[in-house]
């Protein structure tokens, strides 16, 4: 009776297994998935490809990979085109990479360069589509995506550059968000919302690509001032007085964390800068807002001043 | 399938000529290849192609269409001193008569912002039966029987004239310049390491017959 039972379990895992290992390694799928495609019928093309390249016969073989994502890069084109989370897209990026993982040829690297520029492409149109309060983190997958593929496309493209553009945007976003709220029911120990908390990263992300970059410093002093007012102008003012001066012992801390920001910017923008002149309001901002009369006058003094050198 | 791109790229959109140079030119090295080679290229590059206008127009309007962002100007100041001096009328106990009739807060050459946010935070509140109503005054002459007397720092007047028009009236007199609970306020706003804050002579408070409550003491800087 054992005996039965392993054997039975014996041919139960060969029909389980058997038939799919012959059929992932049957070399004509290649060639049928190659004439789909030919023929624009991508369906059929895609059954045929994913079973050639889940077989061993394809872990070498670039172009089946290339083929791979040549076929789901169409899919994607023809089915998926308006979603922004397209698995079709995904898997193309995955054939490319794979095939140019495979073959560091430069007949490969040529072929698979137009499928990746095609990909980043579509993928920095994702990240612009779905920039938006709702779909974020869309946009920020599809950046690392674009950020993946952009190199195969164009070795020479300025990633950091659209990376920072990316990120201001993304902070910018939460900011508008941020502003936009009227939120009153922010209590001490709960000020950081999360359009507060991204908005700032966003910002720090900037930072930490390019420490002087002048509209992430700008934003991010803005970012904590005006946050700091919204608390203040937002109290509730039926909260227990010990929750009001909470609520302002954490508006000067976001304040004196805006001020530094302000006068490093400040004081290394020319004259002639019209950002000076952006960071001067801000300070003069600040300074009301932390009752320092003194520099209150200073930046009040420093804003005439540089009316006349910009012509403003 | 390729002249149906070449219908596409070439004649649907006198723009999409551009693309003529780059497919030629993405063709080329693909001449000597199998056909799989440069049948998918084809379509790569037309699929590349035929979004770069709309494309160049999003990434431009991400790049430009930052909104500018600009240090919000509101009075926060006005804002706090506002919520203080609600919060006084609520840890403040006054004698019976004053609880008849509106409770009034008057503000003495105070600054419109802060007249407008008192109105704004006693909207439609009440003290006990008592509805608050809040005056803007120009000067000690217009003042009359009031809950609570702020004075502004930028009020023309002397302190020995406030406390002249206050004499045996149960009013809890705020102030906001220094040294002024030594002259007869109850409470003056200071700055303290940048933030609002105030000091308390309680027993200025009860010479008018106000009692103060332990709260607001705790977190009064005192003044004797």
């Amino acid at each position: 009776m054992k005996k039965l039972k392993h054997i039975s379990l014996l041919v139960f895992l060969f029909l389980l297994t058997g038939p799919a290992a012959v059929w992932s390694q049957n070399p004509l799928d290649y060639e049928k998935a190659l004439e789909f495609a030919k023929a624009n019928n991508f369906d059929s093309a895609r059954v045929h490809v994913d079973r050639y390249v889940a077989g061993s016969a394809a872990e070498k073989d670039a172009d089946a990979w290339y083929l791979y994502g040549f076929i789901y890069q169409r899919l994607y084109r023809t089915q998926q085109i308006e979603n922004h989370n397209s698995k079709f897209r995904l898997e193309a990026k995955r054939g490319f990479e794979k095939s140019i993982a495979i073959d560091q040829g430069r007949d490969n690297i040529v072929r698979n360069r137009e499928g990746f520029c095609s990909l980043s492409l579509s993928f920095y149109n994702s990240v612009v589509k779905s920039l938006n309060p709702q779909d974020y983190e869309t946009a920020i997958v599809n950046f690392s995506n674009y950020k993946q593929v952009v190199p195969y496309c164009d070795s020479l493209k300025d990633v950091k550059k659209a990376e920072i553009d990316f990120l201001l945007a993304l902070g910018t976003m939460f900011e508008d968000k941020l502003n936009t709220s009227n939120d009153t029911s922010i209590k001490c120990k709960t000020v950081d919302t999360l359009a507060f908390t991204r908005a700032r990263e966003s910002y720090m992300n900037v930072l930490k690509i390019d420490p002087l970059n002048v509209k992430a410093n700008y934003n991010l002093g803005i970012l904590y001032h005006n946050f700091a007012v919204k608390l203040l102008m937002n109290m509730p003012p039926d909260a227990d007085v010990i929750d009001i001066i909470c609520i302002q012992d954490r508006a000067d801390n976001l304040f004196k964390q805006a001020a530094p920001i302000g006068i490093h910017m400040y004081n290394i923008l020319r004259d002639d800068d019209p950002k000076k002149y952006d960071f001067a309001v801000l300070l003069l901002q600040l300074g009301t807002n932390m009752n320092e009369n003194e520099k209150v006058d200073f930046y009040t003094k420093e804003l005439e001043r540089l009316k006349k050198i910009q012509g403003r | 399938m390729e002249g149906d791109y070449q219908q596409g790229v070439v004649y649907k959109n006198a723009a999409y000529i551009v693309h003529i140079v780059p497919i030629a030119y993405i063709w080329a090295p693909y001449r000597d290849k199998p056909r799989r080679f440069y049948f998918g290229a084809y379509f790569v590059s037309v699929l590349t192609m035929r979004r770069t206008f709309r494309i160049i127009f999003l990434l431009f309007v991400v790049v430009t269409g930052f909104s500018f962002q600009q240090p919000a100007k509101d009075d926060t100041n006005s804002r706090l001193k506002a919520v203080f001096i609600y919060n006084f009328s609520k840890y403040v106990e006054w004698p019976d008569s004053y609880k008849e009739g509106n409770f009034v807060i008057t503000v003495c050459g105070g600054s419109q912002n802060l007249v407008t946010e008192l109105k704004t935070i006693t909207n439609s509140k009440t003290l006990g039966a008592q509805r608050y109503e809040i005056r803007s005054v120009p000067d000690l002459a217009s003042v009359s029987r009031t809950n609570i007397l702020f004075v502004a720092g930028s009020a023309d007047v002397t302190m020995s004239e406030v406390m002249g028009k206050m004499k045996g009236k149960s009013t809890l007199l705020v102030t906001e310049k220094t040294g002024m609970t030594k002259q007869g306020a109850a409470i003056n706003f200071v700055v303290v390491d940048n933030k609002q804050k105030f000091e308390l002579n309680q027993a200025n408070a009860e010479k008018n017959n106000l009692k103060v409550g332990n709260d607001l003491i705790k977190l009064s800087i005192p003044v004797k």
